[in-house]
């Protein structure tokens, strides 16, 4: 048949050939157009009224029309970046699904910025529906995990600026607030890690819904403790400090110190952290923390008749034990939870393999009692662009 | 099940032809042996039979019958 | 008597056996459930483990220079033994091929192509490798050095994009798990990547090099995949820490989160070219070693009658071998090492051993 490549013949066939082939490579089985995928955004899991189901909101971004005017908010309008739409059902993806009829595009999972839980069904449990956020294979890990101070469907809703998209927007307040900790934001795949972890709790940032001059907007304040899956109890902002601290991943926090004679304003940072869990020879476990960072005086108030060699250290003496007063805040309130969110119990694990093994059992004694000793030394090096302040010009 | 048969047949025509007209019945009768083969586990797993696997067969072989498993 | 006549250089073949070893490198979930944090301690004990071994089927490869697998048994232990063992040889290699091309199948069924049906995604991958066989070991292993060194490449990339995730506490505790379950995930190991180079004993008649020097060539090719491997792991095991385990593609997931800036981030895609170039590199070099093995055995003069046959038999045998991946995982960590230790490890062995003691190299014919 075919003798010889080069008759014409044969090489028209395959030309013909390679051209259908190319007709294969377009994977045209599987073509997402963008006009038929809606991009969700977000993902808002609530309780319902049945308590086998959840309320399912998923925040749908729009894509702008191209070469389109930028469109008004109009009182009520629908002119934003965003539409939500809300399911009821047993599972997430039926709700996507029951989602599905009432919209003419198939959801989108690829694109979801964040996951957030409304308080009642993190205080029920989260467990039972993180399954599909693992196992569908367009979910992804990095997705922002959240809890919401009310209902997750108020937090999707909320039109936000300059953002408009408000799942959107959480994401960029998150990544803005690792410029302070990256402790303060947590992905599914660190939840799912200290979840899967026998002895330790996961937390997760709570974000409101607040109402400004003329426009609502979402503040991230608060860090939601769970035990186990279930969310047990909340951490101040002061306790938050306190959890950063003992986490060590800072990068630049401000200290406010208010002493009788004045008030100081600093920033710190250059921040290490180590923490060390500790056997004694008598059994007795303990964290060791050791904290060195450097600091630099912003703002003074006050510190009246003192000068600055003065002031420093006792604003240092200030700042180190303000930071020893928020990690044992901090560490009461977990103890008092019975939540080891600090990742102790992992710690001892890793460092203290046997002894792991009598400890494990028993951890949920032996956290509560748990001890941390601190070693903070935070040195001022740099007095900002002036030394003495307005009030001490002429005490030299 | 079209599809399938249509493909075995593109298969036949294009291994047969030139073995045929080379006269090389040995290497014919060998590769129409497993060509054979091909078409009737096709169209057995095309029709819904359960064909059962020779890997897990060996397996549970080796785990019941010898034990040797972990 | 020699089917293919091509020759491939020993830097070819170098590359050729790192970058089928590497192939297996992406699919790490077989063993990683086992041992967890630990995973890398096995991945090199496997591979010490298999060092003598390899220096079997080097000492195979020498003292039988021009001949290739299925010809050495039937020198080695005589006509009908001979043809029984290449007869359980030939099932072996085929079973391979539809295992990895079951692989390929389900990665881009499960994670790219969703609505694709399966058989269409196989049957256009066999194709290209069919069209590849057709023409011989050269254009088999023409393009192997590429895909090893592409493969080099985006692993240190990926490694770079992922260092911002990286936690080395996640490999403590070290050393603490029972030691039946280190013994366990070598056995995989050292079985399932490692173990399946025998299959290159198939081509040592075509590689351009006197039998003397192909030890070095051999040796570092194993060495380049096994450190693939070992990194690979590393770096999954330090990204995702105790989730490793949940994961049926690890690697998959730890280059998903990769976010180095905003705009280096998904970096997913770079894994699922990079494993279907080489699980096209490794599938082709299967079938072709099993297309060739059929030929010998049956003393043809070629093999190119075979090549549609077989691959339409593969495709429907990777349908039959397992009805979903959980059985193919299930079955990866207990029955398959158990039953490639016979073909990779046991019978070489006694391929040595009575060659050695009818002192075959040297004269043809001592009984």
């Amino acid at each position: 048949m075919k003798k010889n490549f080069t008759t014409s013949v044969n090489r028209i066939i395959s030309v013909i050939l390679c051209l259908s082939i190319t007709l294969l490579t377009t994977g045209c089985w599987d073509s997402k157009e963008i006009d038929t995928i809606s991009i969700v955004t977000g993902i808002g899991i609530d309780t319902s009224q049945n308590p086998d189901e959840i309320n399912l909101t998923a925040q749908i971004g729009k894509t702008q029309p191209s070469g389109g005017a930028l469109q008004q908010d109009s009182a009520g309008g629908d002119n934003d970046s965003f539409l939500v739409m809300e399911a009821t059902s047993k599972g997430i993806l039926s709700a996507f699904e029951s989602m599905n009829t009432k919209n003419s595009r198939t959801p989108f999972l690829q694109h979801n910025q964040v996951i957030i839980f409304g308080k009642e069904q993190a205080e029920k449990g989260v467990q039972s529906y993180i399954d599909v956020f693992l196992r569908y294979y367009q979910m992804r890990m990095e997705v922002w995990f959240l809890v919401a101070d009310s209902k997750a469907k108020d937090i999707l809703t909320v039109k936000t600026q300059p953002e408009k998209n408000s799942a959107i927007s959480l994401s960029e307040i998150l990544r803005d607030e690792t410029n302070i900790s990256e402790s303060l934001r947590i992905n599914l795949k660190d939840f799912v890690s200290r979840l899967i972890e026998p002895t330790s709790s996961a937390i997760a940032p709570i974000v409101s819904v607040q109402k400004g001059i003329d426009t609502t907007f979402l503040a991230v304040d608060g860090m939601a403790i769970f035990k186990k899956d279930k969310m047990v109890g909340q951490l101040t902002s002061k306790q938050i400090d306190g959890y950063i601290w003992t986490m060590g991943r800072i990068k630049e926090i401000p200290l406010e110190i208010s002493l009788d004679p004045g008030y100081g304003n600093m920033q710190a940072f250059n921040i290490k952290c180590s923490m060390k869990p500790i056997i004694q020879k008598d059994g007795v476990i303990s964290v060791s923390l050791q904290i060195r960072g450097q600091m630099v005086l912003d703002e003074i108030k006050g510190f009246d008749s003192m000068n600055l060699n003065e002031i420093v250290p006792l604003l240092q003496r200030a700042a180190n034990e303000k930071v020893h007063q928020d990690i044992m805040n901090c560490l009461s309130e977990a103890q008092r939870l019975n939540s080891d969110i600090f990742g102790f119990g992992t710690a001892f694990h890793r460092n203290y393999p046997k002894e792991w093994k009598s400890l494990k059992n028993k951890w949920d004694q032996l956290f509560p009692k748990l001890k941390i000793n601190t070693d903070i030394k935070l040195e001022i090096i740099n007095p900002g662009k002036i030394g003495a302040s307005l009030n001490m010009e002429d005490k030299k | 099940m079209p599809y399938v048969i249509f493909a075995f047949l593109v298969i036949a025509l294009i291994d047969f032809l030139p073995l045929i007209k080379q006269k090389k019945y040995k290497e014919l009768f060998c590769v129409g042996a497993f060509f054979i083969t091909g078409v009737v586990l096709s169209i057995l797993y095309v029709s819904g039979v359960v064909i059962p696997s020779p890997m897990v067969l060996l397996g549970d072989f080796l785990k019941k019958v010898l034990h040797l498993s972990y | 008597m020699q089917i293919d006549k091509g020759k491939i250089t020993a830097v070819q073949f170098m590359f050729s056996v790192a970058c089928y070893m590497q192939a297996s490198s992406l699919l790490t979930a077989f063993f990683v459930g086992i041992t967890k944090q630990d995973s890398w301690i096995v991945v090199i004990l496997a591979f010490l483990v298999c060092l003598p071994f390899l220096f079997i089927f080097i000492s195979i490869m020498r003292n039988f220079p021009d001949k290739n697998l299925i010809q050495i048994n039937t020198l080695v232990f005589g006509p009908v033994v001979g043809n029984i063992i290449s007869a359980m040889y030939i099932w072996y290699f085929l079973t391979l091929t539809s295992l990895n091309l079951r692989d390929l199948s389900d990665f881009v069924h499960q994670t790219i192509m969703p609505k694709t049906p399966s058989i269409v995604i196989m049957f256009l991958f066999l194709l290209v490798c069919a069209w590849a066989v057709r023409f011989g070991i050269g254009v088999v292993t023409r393009y192997n050095t590429l895909f090893s060194i592409i493969q080099i490449v985006i692993l240190a990339l990926a490694v770079v994009f992922t260092a911002n995730l990286i936690d080395f506490q996640n490999f403590l505790p070290m050393f603490d798990q029972p030691a039946m379950e280190y013994v366990h995930g070598t056995h995989v190991v050292s079985t399932i990547p490692f173990g399946e180079v025998v299959v290159f004993l198939m081509i040592t008649p075509n590689i351009k090099l006197p039998p003397k020097k192909i030890s070095k060539f051999f040796l570092w090719g194993f060495v380049i995949g096994g450190i693939v491997l070992v990194v690979v792991i590393l770096r999954d095991t330090a990204v995702l820490g105790n989730v490793l385990g949940l994961f049926s593609l690890p690697s998959f997931e730890t280059q998903r989160m990769a976010s180095l800036m905003e705009a280096l981030s998904r970096l997913e895609i770079m894994f699922a070219s990079v494993l279907i170039i080489l699980l096209f590199a490794k599938v082709t070099f299967l079938y072709y070693v099993t297309v060739l093995s059929l030929a010998q055995i049956f003393k043809f003069e070629t093999f190119k009658p075979f090549i549609l046959s077989i691959g339409a038999l593969a495709i429907v045998y990777a349908f039959i071998l397992y009805s979903s991946s959980m059985q193919h995982v299930e079955s990866g960590t207990n029955a398959t090492p158990i039953l490639w230790t016979l073909f990779e490890f046991v019978l070489p062995m006694l391929t040595l051993l009575i060659a050695k003691m009818r002192k075959l190299p040297q004269t043809e014919e001592v009984v």
